[in-house]
């Protein structure tokens, strides 16, 4: 199988990249249009959807767990999560919503711009160039710092849902839950990025060998 | 880059164009003009022996090392 080079598994990636990068350009342009008309919107009337991420326990002396074939005892359901689903109140809460919301699909937008301009000098059969190092630099920092971030409002989420929020027979509970496995995922990024570095710089060198 | 490839003179003592230096020897246009631009960041040993055997010269004819010009202010 072609890699690397035109019609090959690169230039597949690369539109996949590309229609992910439209996608997200269309959300966001929504997402503007959405903030720019959000003073006109009645919350109470017109239904806007609103998640808040929720962890919680399940009470066992109100929800019991048996395993009756096993005869086990003393079962908890543990590390629970979900999403409140719900419409808010006020036109700041939709505000807020819509602003994390064009943070996060600008966040997108930009690494996906970084992969692309990599993957197109991978269909154009030329992986070697200076730039593609800090690109695939940055994609490192962006996948970590994505990660703090998604970490950071999934903890307030969890830490509102624990203040506003209550069902019988359920403790809600704030969890930070950082992906360690996209943290070390950014670091190989990194890494990856310095060997790129290295490679250009062999690249050139045997450009200008004679 | 402190070594310089003294690729003119020869070219005009042997009425050579670069063009015909670069059949003789092999190697692309382009690659004699990174030689003679001194943009090369190494040399073949290949290239050298090609070099010197159609310029009939040694290989300190055509290379040179001269010293760095300090950059001041």
């Amino acid at each position: 199988m072609k890699v690397m080079g035109k019609a090959s598994l690169s230039s597949f990636v690369t539109a996949l990249i590309n229609i992910g990068w439209y996608g997200a350009m269309i959300l966001l342009g929504l997402s503007v249009c959405l903030l720019a008309i959000t003073p006109w919107v009645d919350p109470p009337r017109v239904e806007v959807g609103f998640a808040v991420p929720a962890a919680f326990r399940i009470e066992p002396e109100t929800h019991r767990v048996t395993a009756s074939p096993f005869g086990v005892e003393n079962v908890h359901l543990e590390n629970t999560q979900g999403s409140l689903r719900f419409s808010p109140r006020s036109r700041v809460a939709v505000a807020g919503t819509v602003v994390v919301l064009i943070a996060v699909l600008a966040l997108i937008m930009w690494v996906l711009g970084q992969l692309r301009a990599v993957f197109r000098t991978l269909s154009a059969g030329k992986p070697f160039v200076a730039a593609n190092a800090t690109r695939i630099r940055r994609i490192g920092y962006a996948v970590i710092f994505g990660e703090i971030v998604r970490a950071t409002l999934a903890y307030v989420g969890t830490r509102y849902a624990t203040t506003y929020f209550s069902i019988q027979g359920v403790r809600f509970e704030a969890r930070a839950d950082l992906n360690v496995v996209a943290i070390i995922c950014g670091l190989i990024i990194l890494v990856i990025a310095e060997v790129f570095r290295e490679g250009t710089r062999l690249d050139e060198e045997q450009s200008l060998t004679v | 880059m402190s070594i310089h490839v003294k690729l003119d003179h020869l070219l005009l003592d042997r009425r050579l164009t670069l063009t015909e230096l670069a059949d003789r020897i092999g190697i692309t246009i382009a690659n004699v003009s990174i030689l003679k631009t001194n943009k090369a960041r190494a040399v073949r040993f290949s290239t050298l022996e090609a070099l010197c055997r159609e310029l009939d010269c040694q290989p300190g004819d055509l290379l040179e090392w001269r010293r760095d010009e300090p950059t001041g202010r």
